[in-house]
């Protein structure tokens, strides 16, 4: 009986398949959802935008917490203590982390029951949140008007294109860069040709004064002068640009990644966490964040909603995504330890 | 003055219940993984170790690097101590104040102020430009590291240092002086001696701290200035070898105690020596 | 020689508070990239900090568990100094190794360690949890400079005291303590800032609570704009005019007791 008073308040859940939560939710008012991401002041913006109006229309409250963590969420599971129902995760952490058992299986029934998300964004532990580019980005003021970089060929060019450079202190994307600057196209990248990646890097090396190790870092590398080209990340060049600075990006080559949302195995309220993630699905919200941060999901119906000049600066746009690899999680995460090792030694010594 | 077993316990208590619970519990736990896999017994994590050669380049690295910072910021830092000791105590209260303004700013952002300061096109180099020098390269080398390190650790040095130097019964000098001693002679042979075992403490200090440090040298450094906690940090997260971080943790502790160990002896042997022994 | 050094410690406060002059002009930028020199001036960054709640309730956290961890550290690290170096027995070196190496071990190991104890005890984003995690961190430093100041202290005035007839306690606590009043401060402030700057252990252990340092870095991954520049100029200003209210106060005091105390004692 509860069930359908419910179900005729129209709570989200119209299919029959529901009736177990929406019970849960009858005896569940005072749930609250911990939701783990990357704070900073991108919190304030999904607050407004998603949590909030979340806990309006449904009741559930929402607890953001931070930052994103592969430690954390392994030492939750393993202890049986999960203190997240809901966090965002790297492509290759999500491989690893289904490997080792430490995701819970999406219901998709719950998560997208008119079936409107292409199919690539639903995996059977995560889901696409976000997608974005790690691209060659450098100072238009350094290079003749003629003859600005554009592919990691160039940047592996010091005598045509001069100067400092700078790239990520990690293996992952540089190996994909190096191969590409070397000469191998950009679908037969995989699986990586590790020895010949680290021969290529080899003779960049004493032109890289530093490796980033954050976002912020690499913004304020092209800021300062301090280099003239580096890897980055699409969305921190944006307002960088808007600002009238002489930065420029080359999707030429860059490395399309994806962000998800996955549940911890033994979360305290999954089927909540779960209609956390439907909301997060809202087009017209997602078109208001995307503005905020250039890094577009796969949500249906929110490219619509964009200016087509904006929808073009997007990673995800087809011209751009043509010139792009899609980042190989599951290489990765297969090969990550032992690649990181030799990475250390190559670097480090 | 000897004391009966229960006080001391009593006194004990506290500290060893927060310790106890919050340090050395937790602890076992994750340095056990060093010669446990969670299943079994393992050497795998030691002989990773020893095989490693960046972990041992690594170590190695850190400790001359906590040696070198340590060595500046007292060089740096004694004279300032001793030059705050001799004023008014108004005075006094208004440099310590002055010493430690820094330590309002987060470590992350006085980082990244040092950034802008030494870069490339930073102020000095625009500043030696502007006087017809070339620039130098002083960001992302170990002389960045250094810089931004002292900057950090020198203001602990010196209140460590000026604490004790405020124990010292400056009647002791009077006396010296009075009875015929110079100026440097009553400093070198009544003051300096007493001053030694703060200015150790707060080397100790600096030292201890210079090893785990983290931000500075990963932002300010060249890739050759990586020391063991970002070694350790990146198996906690990138890889999540934690048992290879448990080894590499442990041989910093160990390595580390049996320094303080060395120390502590040196230490005693000098307070026996030097007649300065007033306080056993 | 007396000026040779004044001159050597002004250079020296220059090099320290260096970054400090140069964080004003940068958190005065209208630019959302930190810059040196400013191409043009605003104030947004300073209503930044006001206008997102999140900046101010870490600020206050801050503070929360800063004076939380020093009070717990200096206590409980004051005592167990007396007992290591008053008392004699076995262990005692072991014992202050043990007191001494949460300053040692980098704090991620101890940090992965503290994160699974907590889930277990159900002490995530706990602020009192935090606030004696915090005091793990302070208290070496209490134990280390109290303990060797206890060491150089002169124990016969302590005697002496007992032979007119003092208990063991007061005797304590009119002649050690006053004496270990200048290390207990020094103690105290490294003990305060060791919170302050805390990173690590909280990011594990904090949950959703965001102390500064906290705050600051979840902004790294993204953005750093001049609102952490403008935050550090604001705590530095609040400290200063801190000193300048104590210091109107402790005049006002002065002019009162006159008679009673000599200015320069």
């Amino acid at each position: 009986m509860v069930n359908l008073t419910r179900r005729a308040f129209g709570i989200g859940a119209a299919s029959v398949a529901l009736g177990a939560l929406s019970a849960r939710m009858a005896a569940a008012q005072d749930v609250t959802i911990v939701v783990n991401g990357s704070g900073g002041s991108l919190a304030e913006v999904l607050k407004k935008l998603f949590e909030d109006p979340f806990t309006e229309q449904t009741g559930i409250k929402v607890r953001a917490t931070a930052p994103v963590s592969l430690p954390k969420l392994k030492a939750m599971v393993e202890s049986g203590n999960v203190e997240w129902d809901l966090t965002e995760l790297n492509g290759d952490d999500v491989v690893l982390a289904t490997k080792e058992g430490w995701l819970e299986e999406i219901d998709y029934s719950i998560v997208d029951p008119e079936n409107e998300l292409p199919e690539m964004a639903k995996l059977p532990t995560a889901m696409v949140r976000a997608s974005y580019s790690t691209v060659l980005g450098f100072r238009t003021d350094r290079f003749p008007e003629d003859k600005q970089p554009k592919t990691w060929a160039d940047f592996w060019d010091v005598e045509n294109f001069p100067g400092p450079r700078s790239l990520e202190n990690s293996p992952k994307c540089n190996l994909e860069f190096a191969l590409l600057a070397d000469g191998v196209p950009l679908d037969e990248l995989y699986p990586l040709d590790v020895d010949r990646a680290f021969a290529k890097l080899d003779e960049i090396k004493d032109h890289i004064p530093v490796w980033w190790d954050n976002g912020a870092q690499h913004v304020q590398l092209l800021v300062d002068g301090e280099v003239n080209m580096t890897s980055c990340w699409n969305g921190r060049i944006t307002p960088l640009k808007s600002e009238g600075r002489p930065v420029e990006i080359s999707w030429a080559g860059g490395a399309l990644l994806l962000s998800y949302l996955g549940i911890p195995k033994g979360a305290k309220h999954p089927t909540e966490a779960m209609q956390f993630m439907k909301f997060r699905m809202d087009p017209v919200a997602s078109a208001e964040f995307v503005k905020v941060m250039p890094y577009p999901g796969f949500v249906p119906g929110m490219m619509e909603l964009l200016e087509r000049e904006f929808v073009a600066t997007l990673p995800t746009a087809p011209e751009n995504a043509e010139q792009q690899f899609a980042f190989n999680s599951s290489w990765w995460a297969e090969n990550l330890e032992e690649v990181q090792n030799r990475w250390n030694e190559w670097l480090l010594i | 003055m000897t004391m009966r077993r229960p006080i001391i316990l009593l006194l004990l208590a506290p500290a060893m219940l927060l310790v106890g619970l919050l340090f050395v519990a937790p602890l076992v736990g994750v340095m056990s993984l060093t010669v446990h896999d969670g299943t079994s017994f393992t050497a795998e994590p030691i002989r990773e170790l020893l095989g490693s050669r960046v972990a041992l380049v690594v170590l190695e690295r850190t400790f001359m690097l906590a040696a070198s910072v340590t060595a500046i910021c007292l060089l740096l830092g004694y004279p300032a101590a001793y030059f705050m000791s001799t004023l008014r105590p108004r005075v006094r209260a208004y440099l310590t104040y002055l010493i430690l303004l820094p330590f309002w700013v987060s470590i992350l952002i006085r980082t990244y102020t040092w950034i802008v300061i030494l870069g490339r096109e930073g102020i000095v180099n625009t500043g030696l430009g502007a006087l017809g020098l070339a620039p130098v390269k002083i960001l992302y080398t170990n002389v960045a590291v250094h810089i931004g390190m002292v900057q950090i650790l020198l203001p602990i040095v010196i209140i460590t240092c000026l604490a004790s130097m405020l124990d010292i019964d400056k009647d002791l000098m009077k006396a010296a002086r009075s009875l015929g001693a110079s100026p440097a002679q009553s400093f070198w042979k009544v003051f300096f001696p007493l001053s030694v075992s703060g200015a150790a403490t707060g080397g100790l200090i600096c030292f201890i701290l210079s090893l785990g440090f983290f931000v500075t040298p990963a932002l300010l450094g060249g890739r050759r200035s990586i020391i063991i906690a970002n070694l350790i940090d990146l198996q906690v997260h990138q890889t999540l070898n934690w048992g290879f971080a448990a080894v590499l943790a442990t041989a910093l502790l160990a390595i580390t105690l049996a320094c303080l160990g060395v120390f502590w002896l040196l230490m005693r042997r000098r307070v026996e020596f030097s007649g300065a022994g007033l306080g056993r | 020689m007396k000026r040779l050094l004044a001159v050597y410690f002004v250079l020296l406060v220059g090099f320290l508070i260096l970054p400090l002059i140069f964080l004003v002009p940068i958190s005065l930028s209208a630019s959302q990239f930190l810059e040196f020199p400013p191409t043009s001036l605003s104030l947004r960054w300073y209503a930044a900090f006001f206008e997102d709640p999140t900046w101010v309730g870490a600020a206050i956290l801050s503070f929360r568990v800063g004076i939380g961890a020093t009070a717990l550290s200096l206590v409980v690290g004051t005592l167990a100094s007396i007992a290591l170096v008053r008392g004699n027995f076995p262990g005692k070196s072991a014992l202050t190794a043990i007191f001494i190496a949460p300053l040692i071990l980098p704090t991620v190991v101890l940090a992965l360690a503290l994160y699974i104890v907590f889930l277990r005890w159900q002490l995530v984003d706990n602020v009192f949890a935090l606030t004696l995690a915090h005091a793990i961190v302070a208290l070496p430093y209490v134990v280390m400079i109290v303990s060797a100041s206890l060491r150089r202290f002169d124990t016969t005035i302590e005697r002496a005291a007992r032979v007119l007839g003092a208990g063991p306690i007061k005797a304590f606590m009119l002649v050690t303590l006053p004496y270990l009043v200048p290390s207990m401060f020094a103690a105290g402030i490294l003990a305060f800032f060791a919170s302050f700057d805390e990173l690590i252990i909280t990011l594990f252990v904090s949950g959703g609570a965001q102390t500064l340092p906290v705050r600051i870095w979840n902004d790294l991954g993204l953005k750093l704009d001049p609102t952490v520049p403008a935050v550090a100029v604001m705590l530095t200003m609040l400290s200063i005019v801190g000193m300048g209210i104590g210091e109107v106060i402790r005049r006002r005091n002065e002019q009162r007791y006159q008679s009673a105390t000599p200015p320069e004692a």
